[in-house]
């Protein structure tokens, strides 16, 4: 019975929270008109204390006013931190950058100083401090185009020699 | 207005919010303070309180808006379960001086340009149920504060308390009626 009423009574303040008006709920449940009418005038009472608990407006205006202390607090901590952090990440890698490029630079430039000269050899043996002898044959290696030149020299060579032995030949046979 | 709460304009209003907009952040403010702080001095009954505790759940919820995710909770409940959890810490600090300053008189009233006699009777009125509801379980007042002052539906209140909304529907009967039985006693 009890459970009964209670059952009751929600269904009542679910009407309520509908939008139903008191009367039309209280027609609805004849029986329970009066312990319905109990709970609703307990209900208007709490609704009277909402709408005489306002909060003093400074209260909200001090919320406010220390929020962008609270904002700002983060932004001017984090744009030094996020700067060393960038610092921290560039540098590193510009100095990696750099150091590839001088490596790649001296790669390249590397042979050129390296490469000597076959035109003056005494001078550029005397720059490595290395034999005559050592230095030519270390100018022949790396030259390409020194090489491709003597192997010219040697077929233009070896024609001659072919060419004056069909001379001699012919001579002979003469 | 607190039932715009779960609507699109007020889900913008929370991303900008979240963006760092600030004078989004301080449309939601002036949009929840009012119930919240109604929620906060119904269940401590202390005006200086009430204005502490209110603050510190709004500067909480400022710091964590960046982390908030609705996952089917607005964000006025969100603020909610902030703001009961303040209450809870403070009772739980404030045990042995749980009996409220019996002086204190409600802030003001709903219309301080209105009748003055119904300013009387809404104070007084108002006084008493502030006072009544003290008698009632823990978990009556908070949904009677929840639904009332925050005016929040029972789903909502269901998820705040951890309840199923029956058990809520529930609470709220039964503490209208003590409600309702303790001021009879009264007058």
């Amino acid at each position: 019975m009890e459970k009964e009423n209670e059952k009751i009574l929600i269904e009542a303040l679910e009407l309520l929270n509908q939008g139903k008006s008191r009367e039309e709920i209280l027609n609805l449940f004849p029986k329970n008109r009066e312990e319905i009418e109990e709970i609703f005038r307990a209900a208007g009472l709490l609704r009277l204390v909402k709408g005489a608990i306002v909060p003093p407006k400074k209260l909200l205006g001090d919320i406010l006013s220390k929020l962008p202390a609270t904002v700002a607090a983060p932004k001017t901590q984090s744009l030094p931190a996020l700067r060393l952090t960038r610092w921290l990440i560039l540098v590193p890698v510009g100095g990696l950058a750099l150091l590839l490029l001088l490596s790649l630079a001296a790669t390249q430039s590397g042979p050129a100083t390296q490469t000597l000269s076959p035109a003056s050899p005494s001078r550029d043996a005397e720059t490595l401090g290395v034999s005559v002898e050592d230095a030519f044959d270390l100018s022949a290696i790396n030259e390409e185009s020194a090489l491709a030149g003597f192997d010219a020299d040697l077929y233009e060579f070896l024609s001659e020699e072919a060419s004056l032995e069909e001379v001699d030949a012919l001579l002979t046979d003469l | 207005m607190i039932n715009s709460h779960d609507n699109k304009d007020f889900r913008e209003l929370i991303y900008r919010a979240k963006s760092g907009d600030g004078e989004a952040f301080s449309q939601v403010y002036e949009e929840c303070f009012t119930p919240i702080f109604r929620y906060i001095y119904l269940r401590v009954k202390n005006k200086a309180e009430a204005e502490d505790l209110t603050q510190a759940v709004f500067l909480k919820a400022y710091q964590s808006l960046p982390g908030f995710r609705e996952q089917g909770r607005p964000f006025l409940a969100y603020l909610f379960t902030i703001a009961r959890n303040a209450v809870i810490d403070f009772w739980r600090v404030n045990k042995k001086n749980a009996a409220a300053d019996p002086d204190e008189a409600l802030l003001v009233t709903a219309d301080p340009k209105g009748d003055p006699v119904s300013r009387i009777d809404d104070r007084q009125a108002a006084e008493m149920v502030k006072q009544t509801i003290k008698n009632l379980t823990p978990d009556q007042q908070e949904v009677l504060s929840l639904k009332f002052m925050g005016e929040l539906s029972y789903q909502e209140i269901a998820k705040i308390m951890d309840k199923s909304e029956e058990a809520v529907r529930q609470l709220q009967c039964r503490g209208l009626k003590a409600l309702r039985q303790h001021l009879k006693g009264n007058t």
